[in-house]
């Protein structure tokens, strides 16, 4: 077992935080957390014009148009508020001006997305969605690292030191802004490459196969390995989830514009699975809190507010699930399964795909109710969710129960003993 | 304040959790010359460490505990990964314990 976390810890998490730690993951990362807040809001009015009982929508279809305008410039927005969240994070990293960077990106992004219309040039707005998030997270990339190759070698206009600084920060940036619009108007306006459909192209197979039952389904099994060594699986994996992101968005658009929806595996997706968490340890909670062993008892009782809106980590830690053969099968079954379930209830169409954006804390039930954009049948399958949790985990938590009351008294008074310690150090 | 404790764990969820733990212990204690927060782990920065004297980190990020802990120690604040078990068991008395630990760096003060 101590091999196993080792295997984890000094190999395999490595391997992934390099990936997902490096200057432009963390922006690309803490840009697309800027556009959260949005798209709750947007999926507040999403759910208020679609919500699917005859009677509102007969009721609201006259507001309908004016429900979907808080949406559209929130969802088929993405794409540019990335662009800004992403090369403001990126610079400030890099210790540039965040918000002349942002700007300077912005515009990079909105040559990128001019299209020719007859002999005119206009901005294709279609792209400014999620159909642009992969070009807002390029052209980020390439506007700060040009600004900041720039400023390293000096190639900028530099105001005698008594001007004011954000006068001098301003002619700074005439020279790396110049270049970064002519290097973009030529490969998009005078060249003509159509840079947004090349890049989705570029990303279409990642998109693809993380969007097939054994994409997702890999993806939740190293995500459970990570958990299973203690290693917060989703902040190491990360990476994924522009691309969970962007198929969110892609569902939405998809529902005010009347089209079917696309994407199973989109953000929100593996909250239907968490039944209380990552693992679906809800359960687990319950039972531990008619155990018949006091400390399990105990535990069940520290764990179970957090449980219900969904945060693990006392399970986790606690019970644990860390390196403890007997839990960490039902935590890695309970995901698959669930994973398994969940991918083919919605390939099917029996409960609707995810389309709203629900914060992670939301409770079992009310998530899938919510993500689905209130689709009644998502409600109950997550009550089936709960029953199926229930199944896997009651073996394995009567083995741990057995267990822990084996060990009997010495267990229990070492761990009194632990818990009175003196507070000095 | 005697000592100021930060939490920090990957969404500052979780370490929430324990923060409240700690604060009844103090509370029952009757310390009110330490003070216990918990935040995201994006947070932390330079200007935001240095108010505090002890940074904890949730055992799940300690793969981020390398990085926190370089920068802990340009300004000589004590940092750590919060053992497993304490945090597992939200065990709010041993956590503080373990901080004072920490910023005593094995010397032997009454806290």
């Amino acid at each position: 077992m101590d091999r196993l976390m080792r295997l984890f810890d000094d190999r395999i998490t490595p391997f992934l935080v390099k990936i997902g730690e490096n200057r432009y993951m963390i922006g690309v990362k803490d840009g697309m957390i800027v556009t959260i807040p949005f798209t709750i809001i947007g999926s507040l009015f999403l759910i208020i014009a679609y919500f699917p009982v005859k009677a509102w929508t007969d009721f609201i279809q006259p507001y309908q148009a004016v429900l979907t305008v808080p949406v559209s410039v929130t969802f088929d927005m993405l794409g540019v508020i990335a662009v800004i969240g992403i090369s403001y994070h990126l610079a400030k990293n890099y210790g540039l001006d965040p918000i002349l960077s942002a700007i300077l990106s912005l515009i990079a992004f909105l040559i990128v997305q001019t299209g020719k219309v007859g002999q005119e040039y206009t901005l294709t707005i279609d792209n400014f969605g999620t159909k642009g998030i992969f070009a807002a997270i390029i052209v980020a990339i390439i506007s700060v690292e040009i600004l900041r190759f720039m400023l390293k070698r000096n190639w900028v206009i530099r105001m005698p030191a008594s001007v004011p600084a954000t006068i001098s920060k301003s002619f700074e940036l005439l020279t790396p802004l110049a270049v970064v619009i002519m290097f973009f108007w030529l490969i998009r306006v005078v060249i003509g490459i159509d840079i947004n459909h090349v890049l989705n192209l570029l990303f279409s197979p990642l998109v693809f196969s993380l969007n097939t039952l054994w994409g997702i389904l890999l993806f939740m099994l190293l995500r459970s390995l990570l958990w299973c060594v203690g290693i917060h699986g989703a902040a190491v994996l990360s990476v994924a989830d522009p691309i969970f992101l962007q198929m969110l968005g892609a569902n939405t658009s998809a529902v005010t514009h009347g089209d079917p929806v696309p994407f199973i595996t989109a953000a929100g997706f593996m909250n239907y699975v968490f039944i209380g968490g990552g693992g679906a340890t809800l359960m687990l909670v319950v039972f531990m809190l008619f155990s018949k062993d006091k400390g399990l008892r105990t535990l069940g009782k520290l764990c179970l507010p957090g449980s219900i809106f969904e945060i693990n980590e006392p399970v986790v830690f606690g019970v644990p699930v860390v390196l403890n053969p007997i839990m960490m099968i039902p935590y890695i079954l309970g995901n698959i399964i669930l994973t398994f379930t969940t991918y083919l209830v919605m390939y099917f169409g029996l409960i609707g795909k995810p389309v709203v954006n629900v914060p992670f804390t939301m409770p079992p039930i009310l998530m899938q109710y919510l993500s689905s954009g209130g689709d009644w049948r998502a409600a109950v399958y997550g009550v089936i969710e709960i029953i199926i949790s229930a199944v896997i985990y009651y073996p394995f938590f009567k083995a741990l129960e057995k267990q822990r009351l084996n060990q009997g008294q010495q267990g229990g008074e070492q761990h009194e003993s632990d818990l009175t310690q003196p507070m000095n150090g | 304040m005697r000592l100021k404790i930060l939490l920090a764990c990957i969404a500052g969820m979780s370490t929430g959790l324990l923060v409240e733990r700690m604060n009844e212990s103090l509370i029952k204690k009757g310390r009110n010359d330490i003070s216990v927060q918990a935040v995201s782990m994006d947070k932390l920065d330079k200007d935001f460490v240095q108010q505090y004297d002890v940074v904890l980190i949730g055992p799940q990020a300690r793969f981020k505990a390398p990085a926190i802990q370089k920068m802990c120690a340009e300004f000589n604040i004590h940092s750590g990964v919060i053992p497993m078990d304490i945090y597992g068991n939200l065990d709010g008395e041993r956590a503080i314990a373990f901080a004072f630990q920490l910023s005593n760096d094995g010397e032997n003060h009454e806290p």
